[in-house]
């Protein structure tokens, strides 16, 4: 994202905004964090960062993020789970900011889960 | 944790967990005074004065997923391996302010760390969510509402949205960077 400038910029925002909302589908992938304590500690932060670079550096706009607290799996944190549209959930787990753009590119662009960080899927 | 702003991280996510629907974070550094504090206030479901005496203790937690709660006992030793102090208000059904007061130049205090993704991490995906921010240096102060963000851009702003939450980052980084002006803290 460039830096607003003036009002000028401020409105193309906006209109960018309205369109995009309008196109938007309810259909969103939806992403998951584990923000415990747990999650925490183990890096939450600098992962969600890092994933939020990332969806704005690909412009992709399907993606809903949320965050979680403790689900008791606080030896695998940082925990980020993607959720597709009619497809099983999948937990990642001691997910690391290097690990981002590789789930995002396989599997929230291509839906190519990625098999070597995957701990838990809870189907549909 | 070893950044203050983890720490903030982590109460503004226990607020979030009792359903707090409107949350404050004060933070004013003040190095003139030799004083960092850091105020969290929400307006969830509060604890009764049982559970609010006992809640740095590691054993005290409301989850089930584990016996241990470690948020709170880990704020207390930060606070105590510096000489500060940690206050912690709360009442059932109105709210609970957590209040820390660090010594700024002691050698063991923990650096603030990253606040502008420690905000957007915090309020990611809460949609319902009022959250307000003081920030006070020295003299200067930042202020960032929630709601007058979301009114100035014009549009529907949702913490679930990702170029939203980018915007407001960088919104908080800018500010920052203004009222410290090269420093940091």
């Amino acid at each position: 994202m460039n830096k607003l400038l003036s009002m000028e910029d401020l409105r193309a925002l906006r209109k960018d905004a309205l369109g995009e909302m309008a196109a938007r589908q309810t259909c969103d992938i939806q992403v998951i964090v584990g923000m415990g304590t747990c999650g925490i500690a183990a890096g939450a932060r600098e992962v969600v960062t890092e994933l939020l670079k990332e969806l704005q550096r690909r412009n992709i706009k399907n993606v809903s993020v949320t965050k979680t607290g403790c689900i008791g799996m606080c030896e695998r944190e940082v925990l980020l789970d993607v959720v597709r549209p009619n497809e099983d959930r999948v937990t990642y787990g001691r997910v690391v900011p290097r690990d981002v753009s590789r789930i995002v590119g396989e599997h929230i662009v291509n839906g190519r889960v990625v098999e070597g960080l995957v701990v838990g899927r809870i189907a549909r | 944790m070893q950044e203050l702003s983890l720490h903030i991280l982590d109460l503004i996510q226990n607020s979030v967990e009792a359903g707090a629907k409107k949350i404050t974070l004060v933070i004013k550094d003040a190095p003139e005074e030799d004083e960092l504090s850091i105020v969290v206030t929400d307006d969830g479901c509060g604890m009764n004065a049982e559970q609010c005496a006992n809640v740095t203790s590691p054993f005290c937690t409301s989850r089930q997923t584990r016996r241990v709660g470690l948020g709170l006992a880990f704020l207390e030793m930060a606070v105590t391996q510096c000489g500060g102090k940690l206050r912690i208000e709360s009442s059932p059904g109105y709210g609970t302010e957590v209040m820390a007061i660090f010594s700024h130049s002691h050698p063991d205090r923990q650096p603030m760390g990253d606040i502008a993704g420690t905000i957007v991490s915090a309020l990611m995906g809460e949609t319902e969510v009022t959250f307000e921010y003081l920030h006070i240096y020295k003299n200067k102060k930042l202020k960032i509402s929630s709601l007058k963000f979301a009114e100035f851009l014009g549009i529907a702003f949702r913490f679930d949205r990702p170029e939203h939450l980018s915007l407001l980052e960088e919104n908080i980084r800018e500010q920052l960077q203004t009222i410290y002006g090269g420093e940091s803290s």
